[in-house]
């Protein structure tokens, strides 16, 4: 069992009440911040704990907020990411659902050290449980001060907002987040500039997700050492994974940094359900597929990516080897289809072309140049759209290429999965 | 002596064509009451063609008279009614006018044409009494009412290839009820095993 | 090298830039197209189409869309590399999928930047066997605009015009990815001052003209340069022609003016050209009181026979429509040989004198620092100037309304109402008085007005504070600014240290050309000391100040000619003992007066207009006279004829040079002025990429960049005033910054079909054009020969051509007939 940094409280009963919280040590990290550290000591301490963003990127979160200007004249903004909808993943909604106060104090910290007043929850449209939960913790956390007016006496004011977006996958990449805040449509921005120059109404604005920001008390409570003490030595620190797929116990699990594929699902996810294992999305369904062949890679971010996948919202997904491929792909694909925002051309009309594909692959209608035909949409998509939402739409799909291009075949030439054994083809 | 036999061999292969064709019909026609077989491809006046459902070919996109060289062709498009479309799509010609006597019958717009609607066919005995009377308006260049040809497209314009790999109901165009050809025909959400996945939009949903 | 300039290459050209130049102009600089779809030059990049997409050296995602990544130091650019192609090719693949077989039946067609990239760089099949998306056809999504949702490309122009030039509630983008389409607000419909505009910005055919669906087809059409005849602001734009008729007007770029947009006042004006209520043959009332038609000579006799004995009972009313040129002839015969002193223009009462220094321009907008719209509203009267006052609001510039401006008023940042002459004269004591206190200019910006939470201030202080931390201020008057007690403002303005061009007071005159009427003198008061010249030319002419408009609206004098003008629409109007007018459209005036003479349109002769901020442009002709209309300035010189006049210039080159040596104003004008080249429409030889290999631009010179050379079709159009005439089968004049696709094809070893040469001169009726203008040739109606022009053209009676052209006087006929033979030789050597 590894250390838990993050879920520490959360089996503790009425902790998402704040009396319950600050009896456990609740605030704690937050009254350390304001009395011990300048805004700047605080922000080389989060960057000596190597603590690094959780939304997929891992961009390390000290760094980030040392781009924000001292004093550009203008306010700055904090805007909170918990649009969680990459599918498989739930572990913000967790985290928001019953340590509420935890991510309060985490953002308050946050905004001590970037000298922020105005924070934004952009909290996805269908939490609504979660959102009604935030609004509670923020209302009594103003009344215990930990927010509001000169927050434990000191001169350091701030506001909490939560604000519930519409439910739309793209309002989860930072800048069609900032959009869809300042109420317009949830486009993708250009950048630069960047966020932490010109975000939210034009000022310098820090975005970071749930679990990054509900990391923090505990490192100012037991310190950046004994943080930087776990997970690997370029990953720091824990992370909760969410496992779900083809396993007998789905679910959120916190692991330190560097445990393996192996041990996440047959320790904790007790072994995969219902056959043997065929493919592990290790990161969301953005993320490429890997094989059983991966199995022990370790989960953080170097390791992933070194076996060609990326270890994105940390949602592992599993699939036995009952599942036919194509249709997994044509699922997933339907999201990022549903999802696109039409902004540029190749996601716009690439993922709508690759869903018809699949889907006429799918019902037997399959040619043998739809093989190519599908590759080269993909690669026609793959670097050329406007923000990473395309890329993701070709991720399962080129994977699935390189590790089970039968399926595919099977499908072109026989009408029907490989599952399913040769079929006469269907003739027309 | 060589040169004798020579002469002579070569003066009774002369003489053997004239008498073979001395033999033969004569060629000459006693036009106009005898008429002559004209090739399929050859190019006459003008004829507009219609679909079988009797509406016109032409959409009057003006590729013909663009194209016309001789600047034979004039064209008034005009948007059609949604309740008594003349020709399918949304416009047609509202004037169709091609003078024969600047056309030089070279099939350009036979070729222009996007949807098959104007061909030169083999009516060549043109002549007038007046210039207006070799003024073709729409009226005298469409198919009558009720028949409905391809003239001699048929003749000069490839057909497309017939030997694809494997034909999908999208290019045949058929839908036999099953759930594969629903999705080659681009219904593939009207899988009878499933709920629709969401609910599909009806054209002018907004309109 | 400059410390601001940044050193590239493109495509193995070295070149430098200013930094923050986008790569897509870089690339223009040097003649190296990228095409694009969403982006425009007078709009913010998106990046949204991708179709701008090459490949740059050393990033960490290779393709870069060009439309919206700047130069960096020693950047190296392909956009003719493997990756760039495909990619290319790819983005229009998509475009294309769901895109329908429309070009036939598209109005776009020709004209389409789809068409023309996919010929250019498309893959040149398709492997797309699936359903295209479908969306019920042609819906109207407002008065003007109809929407092809099928069509659409989602570049998004449209909805970004709306919101950031036009600055309001249009068009938007409604559902999202592959379902997404344009539409309006919900219930709303997209009746916007200036909805044409996203018709000419569309760069497929999604977005269409009422007025111009399937009425004609680019291949076919002549483009004419030409000056908007609806404001006096003398707004740019093309003049479309099909077989002699106007089917649609566009925008045509002008920095200085209209910065390439066009009102939809302007943009419909040619649907009055061929209405059916135009007056086409001279008309004179009979006994009865019925306006009968007859022939030219018939008409111009009665005229000359009422000339009454007295000359200064004559009026002569001119229409602010009316050139530069007719204004001059008028004042010929009126001063010059009727000897009466009464020849005005309609808004002559707006006048402030020529004394008066106006230094505002409209491109003053963009650098000031406070627009100042005092009294009535400009916005209402000079719809293309409010696209203006936005572009200056985006820029930096605080609007103050003081007045009643209704149509600014939710962007205006201070508004006081009131009357206007009162609080000027109380701002502009305040603004005098000296102050000690340390003024800062433009503050940290709140949310403005049209932002939202912005709210109007009417802080009478905090306006003040502001105009007096500004450094340029553009105070906007319009219209009669007399009647407002405003008449002082330029003094004032110039008190108050602002007249530094562009920047000062602009006065936004009604009409089109009073400035223009006004530099010859069409005013009640005559200036003998400035128009030494005229008088020594026009021996014996008038130089009394004469009666105003309004007065001889008010029937005093016996009897008036008006040209181009309503009076009897003025208040308290009377009809004199003789009313003479002429006229383009029935109105008050005709109904009562005793002759009706048929006045040509703007498109149909030459002339030259004077913008309300001075700037002389020329207005091309685009079609002949319509019927037997003619212009005001012909007609005035057969008058002038018949009153013994002789030496008269004989079309409108001449009369403009005779003003040109006669008018101090306008001293040593002549067309040539207006000869600098106009922007021809078609950027890239179309023919060089049909399957020919591409050109080697390298081989290619080098040239001044100027003129955006991808330019799609709402910025085509000269940015200079004048340009020449469009013609198809004309040699357009080499532009600067663009390559002479005439070169290209050189180099491929191609003839270019622009290298022919230019079709001889028509001919029409045996009258011998001149200028592009038939000379009026009077004869006795009851005569067998023609009574005026004929309409010549390309095609004839009996050719093929337009029916509805048939208008042609029974006189005519014989001679059509007779003419039948050289018409044909004429069309066949001449066109191709």
């Amino acid at each position: 069992m590894s250390t838990l940094v993050i879920t520490e409280l959360m089996d503790i009963e009425g902790i998402d009440g704040i009396d319950t919280y600050v009896k456990n040590k609740g605030y704690e990290g937050l009254k350390k911040a304001l009395k011990e550290y300048t805004p700047d000591e605080l922000i080389e301490y989060v960057k000596a704990s190597g603590l690094r963003g959780r939304g997929g990127a891992g961009f390390p979160t000290g760094l980030k907020w040392s781009f924000v200007p001292k004093n550009p004249g203008k306010p700055k903004y904090l805007c909170v990411n918990c649009d969680e909808s990459e599918p498989g993943t739930c572990k913000d909604r967790d985290m928001v659902t019953y340590l509420p106060h935890q991510l309060l104090e985490g953002i308050a910290i946050c905004c001590y050290a970037v000298g922020i007043n105005q924070a934004f929850i952009y909290i996805r449209g269908e939490m609504l449980e979660g959102y009604e939960i935030l609004e509670k913790a923020v209302e009594e956390a103003v009344q215990r001060n930990f927010l509001g007016d000169n927050i434990l006496g000191t001169d350091f004011s701030l506001d909490v907002v939560v604000h519930r977006g519409a439910g739309a996958y793209i309002c989860g990449e930072e800048s069609a987040l900032l959009s869809s805040l300042e109420g317009e449509r949830g486009f993708p921005r250009l950048k630069p500039p960047f966020p932490a120059v010109e975000g939210l109404y034009a000022c310098p604005t820090v975005i970071n997700n749930v679990e990054t920001l509900s990391t923090l008390p505990a490192i100012m409570r037991k310190g950046a050492e004994w943080y930087s003490s776990l997970g690997t030595e370029r990953s720091k620190g824990t992370r909760v994974l969410c496992l779900s797929g083809h396993v007998n116990k789905p679910g959120n699990y916190e692991l330190e940094l560097g445990a393996s594929m192996r041990h996440l699902i047959e320790e904790c996810g007790g072994g995969v359900m219902g056959g043997e294992l065929k493919a592990i999305i290790p990161g969301g369904a953005s993320a490429p597929m890997l094989t059983k062949e991966h199995l022990d890679v370790a989960l953080d971010f170097e390791a992933i990516a070194a076996a060609g996948s990326m270890a994105g919202s940390g949602a592992v997904i599993v699939i036995n080897d009952k599942t036919c491929i194509v249709k997994t792909c044509l699922n997933l694909d339907q999201f990022f289809e549903e999802e696109s925002c039409g902004k540029c051309t190749p996601c716009r009309e690439g993922t709508k072309w690759l869903v018809d594909i699949l889907t006429r692959m799918v019902n037997g209608h399959g040619r043998p140049e739809d093989i190519d035909l599908l590759k080269s949409v993909c690669n026609n998509i793959l670097g050329n759209t406007f923000c990473p939402l395309g890329d993701s739409a070709t991720s399962c799909i080129m994977s699935a290429f390189k590790y089970f291009p039968e399926e595919f075949e099977h499908y072109a030439h026989h009408g029907c999965s490989i599952l399913e054994g040769k079929k006469e083809m269907a003739k027309s | 002596m060589d040169r004798v036999i020579d002469d002579l061999i070569a003066l009774g292969k002369g003489l053997s064509i004239t008498f073979k064709n001395y033999l033969e019909k004569p060629v000459t026609k006693q036009y106009p009451e005898e008429k002559r077989d004209i090739p399929k491809r050859a190019r006459g006046r003008h004829v507009l063609h219609r679909y079988n459902d009797g509406l016109e070919r032409c959409v009057g996109c003006l590729l013909c008279q663009g194209t016309c060289p001789a600047g034979a062709i004039y064209i008034e498009a005009e948007e059609n009614d949604k309740e008594n479309p003349v020709s399918k799509g949304e416009r047609h010609a509202k004037v169709f006018d091609v003078d024969l006597l600047r056309c030089i019958y070279c099939g350009h717009c036979e070729m222009a044409c996007p949807t098959n609607a104007i061909t030169l066919e083999n009516n060549t005995a043109l002549a007038g009494f007046t210039r207006e009377s070799l003024l073709m308006h729409k009226e005298d260049l469409l198919e009558p009412e009720g028949s409905s040809t391809l003239g001699t497209t048929e003749y000069w314009d490839p057909k497309p290839p017939e030997d694809l790999s494997h034909r999908v109901p999208a290019q045949t165009g058929e839908f036999d009820g099953s759930s594969t050809s629903a999705a080659a025909v681009g219904r593939g959400d009207l899988d009878l095993n499933k709920a629709p996945k969401k609910p599909t939009r009806k054209e002018g949903d907004n309109a | 090298m400059a410390d601001d300039l940044v050193n590239i290459t493109i495509d193995g050209h070295q070149m430098a830039v200013p930094k923050g130049t986008l790569l897509v102009e870089a690339a223009r600089q040097i003649g190296i197209e990228i095409p694009v779809y969403c982006y425009h030059p007078k709009m913010k990049p998106v990046g949204a189409c991708r179709v701008c997409l090459v490949e740059v050296e050393n990033q960490r995602r290779p393709m870069m869309p060009a439309c919206t990544t700047t130069v960096m130091p020693d950047m190296v650019v392909h956009t003719r590399s493997d990756n760039a192609v495909e990619a290319r090719g790819a983005v229009l693949e998509f475009l294309l999928i769901n895109h329908p077989l429309d070009c036939p039946v598209c109005d776009r067609a020709g004209e389409c930047d789809l068409q023309d990239f996919t010929q250019k760089y498309g893959n040149g099949n398709t492997r797309f066997i699936e359903q295209k998306r479908h969306f019920a056809k042609s819906k109207q999504v407002g008065k003007n605009v109809v929407l092809d949702r099928e069509r659409c490309i989602m570049c998004q122009r449209c909805v970004r015009f709306c919101e950031e030039i036009a600055m309001e509630e249009g068009l938007v983008i409604v559902d999202r990815g592959n379902r997404s389409e344009i539409g309006t607000f919900e219930g709303r419909s997209f009746d916007s001052k200036f909805s044409g505009n996203v018709i000419e910005l569309c760069p497929v055919g999604a977005l269409t003209a009422k007025t111009y669906r399937f009425e004609s087809r680019p291949w076919e059409q002549q483009h004419y340069a030409g000056i908007c005849n609806v404001s006096s602001l003398g707004v740019n734009i093309t003049v479309d022609v099909r077989y002699d008729e106007v089917v649609r007007l566009r925008g045509r770029m002008n920095d200085e003016i209209d910065d390439g947009w066009l009102s939809d006042k302007c943009r419909y004006s040619h649907l009055a050209i061929h209405s059916d209520d135009r007056i086409l043959s001279p008309m004179v009332r009979n006994d009865q009181g019925q306006l009968t038609k007859v022939s030219w000579a018939a008409a111009l006799e009665r005229i000359v026979q009422a000339f009454p004995e007295n000359a200064s009972q004559i009026g002569l009313a001119v229409g602010t429509r009316l050139s530069v040129e007719d204004g001059h002839m008028l004042l010929r015969l009126g001063r010059g040989l009727l000897k009466t002193p009464n020849v005005v223009h309609e808004h002559e009462a707006e006048s402030l004198g020529t004394n008066t220094t106006l230094t505002g321009r409209v491109k003053g907008c963009d650098a000031a620092d406070v627009i100042l719209c005092l009294g009535s509203d400009p916005a209402k009267s000079h719809h293309d100037f409010e696209l203006r006052i936005k572009k200056g609001l985006r820029n930096k510039a605080r609007l103050i309304c003081i007045g009643e401006q209704p149509a600014l008023v939710g962007y205006a940042d201070y508004q006081v109402i009131g009357v206007a002459s009162e609080l000027w004269s109380k701002l502009k004591k305040e603004l005098k008085k000296e102050t000690t206190e340390e003024e800062s200019g433009l503050r940290f910006p709140k949310p403005r007005p049209w932002e939202a939470g912005g709210e109007t201030s009417q802080d009478w202080d905090a306006l003040v504070k502001e105009i007096r931390g500004a450094e340029n201020v553009l105070v906007v008057v319009s219209g009669d600014i007399a009647g407002q007690g405003l008449q002082d403002v330029a003094r004032d303005v110039e008190d108050l240290g602002w007249n530094t061009a562009p920047h000062g007071v602009i006065h936004l005159r009604s009409g089109v050309n009073p400035v223009g009427h006004e530099s010859i003198g069409l005013i009640p008061e005559w200036d003998e000391d400035g128009n030494q010249a005229l008088a020594k030319a026009w021996e014996g002419m008038n130089t009394d100040s004469g009666l105003s408009y309004a007065e001889m609206c008010r029937g005093k004098t016996e009897m008036l000619l008006a040209f181009g003008c309503n009076p009897l629409a003025q208040p308290e109007s009377k009809k004199p003992k003789f009313l003479v007018q002429a006229a383009t459209h029935p109105d008050e005036t005709t109904e009562k007066a005793d002759v009706v003479l048929p006045l040509s349109m703007w498109v149909e002769y030459n002339g030259v207009y004077i913008s309300t901020d001075g700037t002389v442009q020329f207005n091309r002709q685009a079609i002949l006279p319509l019927g037997e209309a003619q212009p005001a300035w012909s007609i005035a010189r057969e008058l002038c004829l018949r009153l013994g006049a002789s030496d008269l210039p004989e079309n409108p080159r001449a009369v403009y040079s005779e003003v040109g040596s006669l008018h101090a104003a306008l001293a040593g004008a002549t067309y040539k002025d207006f000869q600098t080249p106009g922007q021809y429409h078609w950027s890239y030889p179309q023919q060089a990429d049909l399957g020919m290999p591409r050109p080697d631009l390298s081989a290619i010179p080098v040239k001044e960049p100027d003129m955006p050379m991808w330019m799609p079709a709402p910025l085509t159009g000269s940015t200079v005033e004048g340009a020449g005439r469009l013609h198809r089968g004309q040699t357009p004049p080499p532009v600067p910054g663009q390559r002479d696709p005439r070169e290209i094809a050189k180099l491929l070893g191609l003839n270019h079909p622009m290298d022919r040469t230019a079709p001889p001169a028509l001919t029409a009726g045996g009258a011998e054009k001149k200028d592009g203008y038939i000379p009026l040739r009077v004869v006795p109606s009851t005569s067998a020969e023609p009574a005026g022009p004929t309409p010549a053209g390309r095609h004839h009676e009996i050719g093929v051509g337009p029916r509805r052209r048939v208008a042609v006087p029974v006189a005519q006929t014989a001679l059509l007939e007779a003419s039948d033979a050289a018409d044909n030789t004429t069309e066949d050597g001449g066109e191709e």
